[in-house]
């Protein structure tokens, strides 16, 4: 499944939460994931691991967005959810975040 | 002190013969190693022996009798070619069976190794297991993160080489104990991630390829060279080795270039942490598809706890033996420095 493909399915009523999939590590403000999909490590920069703290529990994208909105006052709010839907299609490709 | 050539690796791995039996009443051996004492039925050249003193932190038994599979849920495998690993679990504790050494059983606090007789295993390659996988079970049991790499210390405190097959690491860490460093350990790092992150001292050997073993001056510090695949480097004068756990100074990720590459013998460039944490990880002795993705998680966990307290760095070094001596020099001036 691409990044491309995953991220046309979400909208920002779209419901996503972490799947059980993976093994995360909170380092500083960034993580680190464990995929067990494909077994490779990923790092998250402050902003996705971010993100990734919010999809522990099920968030709307629009949820999603307007809480880094809240968090991060310099971005612009196009930019932020063009973001916050990368990082979702790509967390969704990998297994480790699913619709519900 | 001259370094002695053993005609073969047999020769001086094979007192004893072959591996007892439990029903030989095997004698009982004690070893200083991974910051503990291993007290085994099995003789360990590759250990420092110590006086039969004290609790064993780890007992090797050797079990005459098949392994009963009741109760046994497998975790994870690994193959490496022809060679298979796997781990199950029960309720008493774990078992790594590996395709060409037989079953070894590991109680649940990891105190006690069992390894069930199997007459046509070398018994190099038990050993190798035992000290090998199945302590890193053991100590990982007990919070210990371990590491696939080699360590010295420089002024007392550690610096650690870590990477993949090739990279350098022996090398490296031999070189610096020719230097006037003290070897920590090659091949398991075993390593308590603190704060602070100390490394504990491993087995006192080196494997090499033969002309890294060729070009370094290794009668300096050690009295026995075990030809094989590998050189084996051992027999290392006390002066030459670690004999406590040290605080490590820094870990180096090893990126080596090629021969005849522009520029310094060596550079190095610092990993932010989330870049150190997943280094890290990726080093880990024991394969995440062997132990399973929760003792992954708790493997990474100490990962990042260790990229907390130190500094881990890329080392691109050259891959030239003219040039081993510079890299030798800057990597002390950079601990000296700190």
């Amino acid at each position: 499944m691409s990044i491309v493909s995953s991220r046309s399915r979400l909208a920002l009523d779209t419901t996503v939460v972490a799947s059980s999939q993976q093994v995360s590590c909170d380092v500083a403000d960034e993580a680190v994931l464990l995929s067990m999909h494909d077994g490779e490590y990923y790092g998250l920069n402050e902003v996705a691991a971010t993100i990734w703290k919010l999809v522990q529990q099920p968030r709307t994208v629009l949820e999603i967005r307007d809480a880094l909105l809240d968090e991060y006052t310099d971005i612009h709010a196009d930019e932020c959810q063009s973001a916050v839907l990368e990082f979702l299609g790509e967390m969704i490709s990998l297994q480790m975040v699913v619709l519900i | 002190m001259g370094a002695s050539i053993v005609p073969s690796p047999m020769s001086f791995l094979a007192a004893p013969a072959r591996l007892p039996t439990a029903y030989e009443g095997a004698p009982i051996h004690s070893y200083a190693a991974f910051g503990g004492l291993l007290r085994s039925e099995i003789e360990f050249p590759e250990l420092t022996g110590v006086a039969d003193g004290g609790s064993a932190n780890w007992t090797v038994a050797i079990e005459q009798r098949d392994p009963s599979w009741e109760g046994f849920l497998p975790i994870g495998e690994r193959r490496i070619r022809e060679e298979q690993y796997r781990l199950w679990r029960c309720d008493t504790g774990l078992r790594l069976e590996y395709s060409h050494a037989g079953t070894f059983d590991l109680s649940g606090d990891g105190s006690r190794i069992v390894w069930y007789h199997r007459a046509d295993a070398l018994p190099e390659l038990v050993r190798s297991i035992i000290i090998g996988p199945v302590i890193a079970l053991a100590l990982e049991l007990g919070g210990f993160l371990c590491l696939h790499g080699s360590a010295v210390t420089v002024d007392s405190r550690a610096i650690a080489f870590l990477g993949p097959k090739h990279f350098g690491k022996s090398t490296l860490a031999t070189a610096l104990t020719a230097a006037g460093a003290k070897l920590l350990g090659d091949d398991l790092l075993v390593v308590r991630p603190g704060p602070p992150a100390v490394v504990c001292p491993g087995v006192a050997s080196v494997r090499l390829w033969a002309d890294m073993a060729a070009a370094l001056p290794l009668d300096s510090v050690c009295n026995t060279l075990i030809p094989g695949v590998k050189t084996t480097a051992t027999g290392f004068a006390e002066a030459a080795l670690a004999e406590k756990p040290a605080i490590i100074d820094a870990i180096y990720m090893l990126s080596p270039l090629a021969r005849g590459t522009d520029g310094p013998a060596v550079r190095r460039t610092r990993l932010s942490r989330t870049e150190a944490t997943v280094a890290l990880a990726h080093q880990t002795k024991l394969p995440d598809s062997l132990v399973g993705f929760r003792a992954a998680g708790s493997q990474l966990a100490s990962a990042a706890a260790v990229a907390a307290s130190v500094p881990v760095w890329r080392l691109h070094t050259m891959r030239d033996v003219d040039r081993l001596g510079a890299i030798v020099r800057q990597l002390i001036d950079w601990t000296c420095q700190e």
